[in-house]
């Protein structure tokens, strides 16, 4: 009798057990996130951080690239299966998914709970994603694309006194090209790689009101300055400036291989990784005056998921305060990115970060950020074009025509 | 036979009630009530929940049990009309339980906010009250009427056999038929009708009869217009380039391995081995091989071509295809050669006839119906061409290589214009079936001549 109630007791033991956690079980959230390049790990380390800081939330981080997430969204949306609870995506995109009714905003009362509050975050982009008075998102970041420079072969070449005044001019570009090659330098001087993120670095300066439609509807991309733009570029390729197509400009740069190369700040770890000794400049200018960088902003948002409790909304939000609060300071550092949440910028030494200067007060103004709703038809009808306007295999006339054609015809149609 | 008969029209009957019949959601959210009514078809349509999925089914089997019927097989009529009732049963006890119907949820989440409820969730909607109109009542009877006309005898021990061994077959195909039409059927009924339709995979499809179609072939200045033109151009020039070789290069290597030389089962495992890779594997690493500062092939040659502009990526893209693709069709070939009695080479010896002969007299109308296989297969294949040119040429060089299912792969999941792309989906499904109809009645008259 004695053996069967022990029997009992240790099969109870267990349940018992087994019970007394599943009533602390934390809440599982599942987070879909954009970071797939050098700034995934860091990410992954700062939700590792986050889930072992407390146990009442769970987060489930699945990276993938910003395409497939674009892609899947929609469909998961439409299904209602497998929502993420909260994704990270980018600024410009928010509009089109307000329109259609994909996304949820936040519930003020969660928000203040959670202690998420406007006066934390940088205000442009706070409010970039506040429409008709509802807050869509809830930013982490601002990041923009800047210029990159190889110190170790500016010196080399004697070319250090192109960049003192932390400016690089197109004029100064290819001075600085030819004088490398003068002196045997057998790289590329500069590179076209991800050319939409550029020639929205160099569209802004010519148009700081960054209009790529004047009704917000309508594309008005087949204009002046965009020309002037596209003709920039290839005039760069036809003088022999840049990287062929397929040629890997970040190869070329991480093998010593190119002396400037345009990329995201973003790109900063994958730099510091392959060894470059690298110095980090605004875009490439026409007019020294006027710096613009294209810049975007991630950010949390919760897509409409008929499944989602309030206390999953209510832990999302926690995860997102703590995001900004204790995790900005790695954001910045090892990532590369401008946090968002500027109450953390006391922690950080601005000069010491070589994208600091983005985040300095007097360069607020040279942060470029788009709106449109139909941006992601612009990207697509402008990466069918990108190299055949620089190759000439399409005249530059054709290309704007076809990218104006494409994104009218595409709104006409869905 | 007039019970059979009676029985069809019972079918028949059932489905105009089916395509009559409706049912009616309401709910009532912080005190604003909204009703909506939606037809049985407008329901499958929305394909909103796994219990729709039963509708097509149940038709599906209606019409083969009212053809059955017609072809004087009662018993065979009376199988598909007892699982069409069932289903149909099946369908109206299931679909008015879901919790929170979700096909009535997102029609009711319409009225909902227009009535000026704000910020609606699901978990604010306490339940939704699904009812059927009369005519779903009706349909289910007339289902009834029709399986109760083909009832077979059961007490009659003959007529048990005979049923058993009427339906025995189809007991065999059931597993296939339910998932064809669930998986084949369903999809494809849906993409036709999306192709009638303005669609951005957002919102609910509304529906714009051929403006789609109007567009994509008259409509010369349309973006769209000249997608087709060129996706479905480059898509004709791949196959007419790739399906030859396709056939005459494993056809080639099958008969060479047929004569069992030393090492001919590694060479078969060797040339089967492609088949066995991903196309994204095999688009790579061709990628690589033909990349104009490091590829092996440029530099082993010292060629400074650019193998990714046409009118060489053609011969990239062939060449890749045929790499991946001819294993197997060699394996299909090989088998059928087997086949071929060694008697008929060795008589047509003793004639005097050479090996060109004999390949041309006895080994290619020995093949007649693997040979005949392998082209409509490879025809359809290559009409469907997307992993080669996506990963090796993409949109580049003026869209020189875009094949249609690139545009509607894009225009359906990138830019959300999945109405359009559905239309250029149905235009690229008549080409194939028209090709293959052609082919096959070439093929059919050639045999019989």
């Amino acid at each position: 009798m004695k053996k069967t109630k022990l029997l009992v007791a240790a099969m109870a033991l267990p349940m018992a057990m087994s019970a007394m956690t599943a009533s602390a079980a934390p809440v599982e959230i599942d987070y879909w996130s954009v970071f797939t390049g050098g700034d995934g790990a860091t990410m992954q380390s700062m939700v590792d951080t986050f889930n072992e800081s407390q146990d009442e939330v769970h987060v489930n981080h699945t990276p993938m690239t910003a395409d497939d997430l674009y892609q899947k969204i929609p469909l998961a949306v439409q299904t209602g299966t497998e929502v993420p609870d909260v994704a990270v995506v980018h600024i410009e995109r928010i509009p089109n998914f307000v329109e259609n009714e994909m996304l949820w905003s936040y519930d003020d009362d969660i928000l203040a709970e959670a202690g998420i509050s406007a006066d934390d975050y940088i205000e442009s982009a706070f409010n970039a994603s506040n429409i008709d008075d509802e807050q869509y998102g809830i930013p982490l970041d601002v990041h923009s694309y800047v210029t990159y420079y190889n110190k170790d072969l500016f010196d080399k070449y004697d070319l250090n006194s192109y960049v003192e005044d932390g400016i690089l001019t197109f004029d100064e570009l290819k001075e600085l090209g030819d004088k490398a090659k003068e002196q045997g330098f057998e790289g590329d001087v500069f590179d076209l790689g991800w050319m939409r993120a550029q020639l929205l670095c160099f569209y802004a300066q010519l148009d700081p009101s960054l209009t790529l439609s004047e009704d917000g509807v309508e594309p008005c991309i087949n204009n002046e300055n965009m020309k002037k733009v596209f003709e920039t570029m290839k005039d760069l390729y036809d003088g022999g400036y840049t990287n062929n197509k397929d040629e890997d400009a970040a190869a070329e740069f991480y093998g010593g291989e190119m002396l400037v190369w345009m990329e995201g700040i973003w790109m900063k770890a994958a730099v510091v990784e392959a060894g470059v000794n690298f110095g980090m400049l605004p875009s490439v200018v026409y007019d020294p005056a006027v710096v613009k960088n294209w810049t975007s902003s991630h950010n949390f948002v919760q897509f409409a998921d008929e499944e989602r409790t309030e206390e999953e909304d209510l832990a999302v939000a926690k995860f997102i305060k703590f995001m900004g609060e204790h995790n900005s300071e790695t954001w910045a550092k090892d990532a590369g990115q401008c946090p968002a949440y500027v109450s953390a910028w006391d922690n950080l030494d601005l000069d010491e970060l070589p994208q600091g200067f983005l985040a300095k007060p007097e360069n607020v103004d040279t942060l470029a950020i788009y709106s449109y709703q139909y941006w992601g038809l612009f990207d697509t009808a402008f990466s069918r074009v990108g190299w055949d306007f620089v190759d000439g295999t399409i005249s530059i006339d054709d290309a704007l025509a076809q990218i104006d054609a494409e994104i009218t015809d595409a709104i006409a149609a869905q | 036979m007039a019970r059979s008969k009676t029985a069809a029209g019972f079918g028949v009957l059932f489905l105009v009630l089916f395509c009559l019949a409706g049912a009616g959601g309401s709910t009532t959210v912080k005190e604003i009530t909204a009703a909506v009514d939606m037809t049985l078809p407008q329901l499958f349509f929305s394909l909103s929940s796994a219990s729709i999925l039963l509708l097509p089914l149940s038709v599906v089997t209606m019409v083969l049990a009212i053809v059955a019927y017609l072809g004087k097989r009662k018993n065979v009529g009376f199988a598909f009309s007892a699982i069409s009732f069932v289903t149909f049963g099946l369908f109206l006890f299931l679909f008015a339980r879901e919790e929170n119907n979700a096909a009535f949820y997102n029609a009711l989440s319409t009225a909902l906010k227009e009535a000026g409820v704000k910020k609606l969730k699901k978990r604010d909607v306490e339940s939704i009250i699904v009812t059927y109109t009369p005519f779903a009542y009706l349909a289910m009877a007339s289902a009834g009427a029709a399986v109760c006309l083909g009832l077979p005898r059961f007490g009659d021990s003959s007529e048990r056999r005979k049923l058993k061994k009427e339906l025995l077959p189809y007991a065999y195909i059931a597993p296939q038929l339910f998932f064809f039409v669930i998986f084949f059927v369903t999809p494809a009924v849906y993409g036709i009708y999306a192709a009638f339709t303005k669609w951005d995979l957002f919102n609910e499809p509304v529906f714009i009869g051929l403006s789609n179609f109007q567009t994509l072939l008259f409509d010369a200045g349309n973006t769209y217009y000249k997608q087709l033109r060129n996706g479905l151009g480059n898509t004709f020039k791949f196959v007419i380039f790739s399906v030859p070789l396709c056939i005459i290069v494993p056809l080639a290597i099958a008969v060479a391995l047929q004569t069992k030389a030393r090492g001919s089962k590694f060479f078969q495992a060797l040339y089967y081995f492609p088949s066995l890779l991903s196309i994204t594997t095999v688009a790579l690493s061709w990628k690589y091989m033909f990349n104009t500062k490091y590829g092996v092939v440029p530099n082993l040659f010292g060629l400074k071509t650019n193998w990714f502009a046409p009118p060489y990526s053609w011969i990239v893209l062939v060449v890749v295809t045929v790499w991946w693709c001819a294993g197997g069709n060699m394996v299909i070939y090989q088998s059928a050669l087997a086949s071929i009695p060694r008697e008929h080479y060795e008589a047509a010896a003793v004639d005097g006839a050479g090996a060109w002969q004999q390949f041309l007299h006895i080994t290619i109308p020995g093949m007649k119906y693997p040979l005949t296989y392998t082209l409509v297969m490879s025809v359809v294949a290559q009409f469907n061409i997307y992993g080669q040119p996506l990963m090796l040429t993409g949109f580049d060089n003026n869209e020189a290589n875009a094949v249609l299912l690139m545009y509607i792969q894009e225009n359906a999941v990138k830019k959300q214009v999945a109405g359009m792309s559905a239309a250029m989906a149905v235009i690229l499904g008549l080409c194939i079936m028209a090709v293959s109809f052609i082919q096959m009645r070439v093929l059919r008259s050639n045999a019989s001549d």
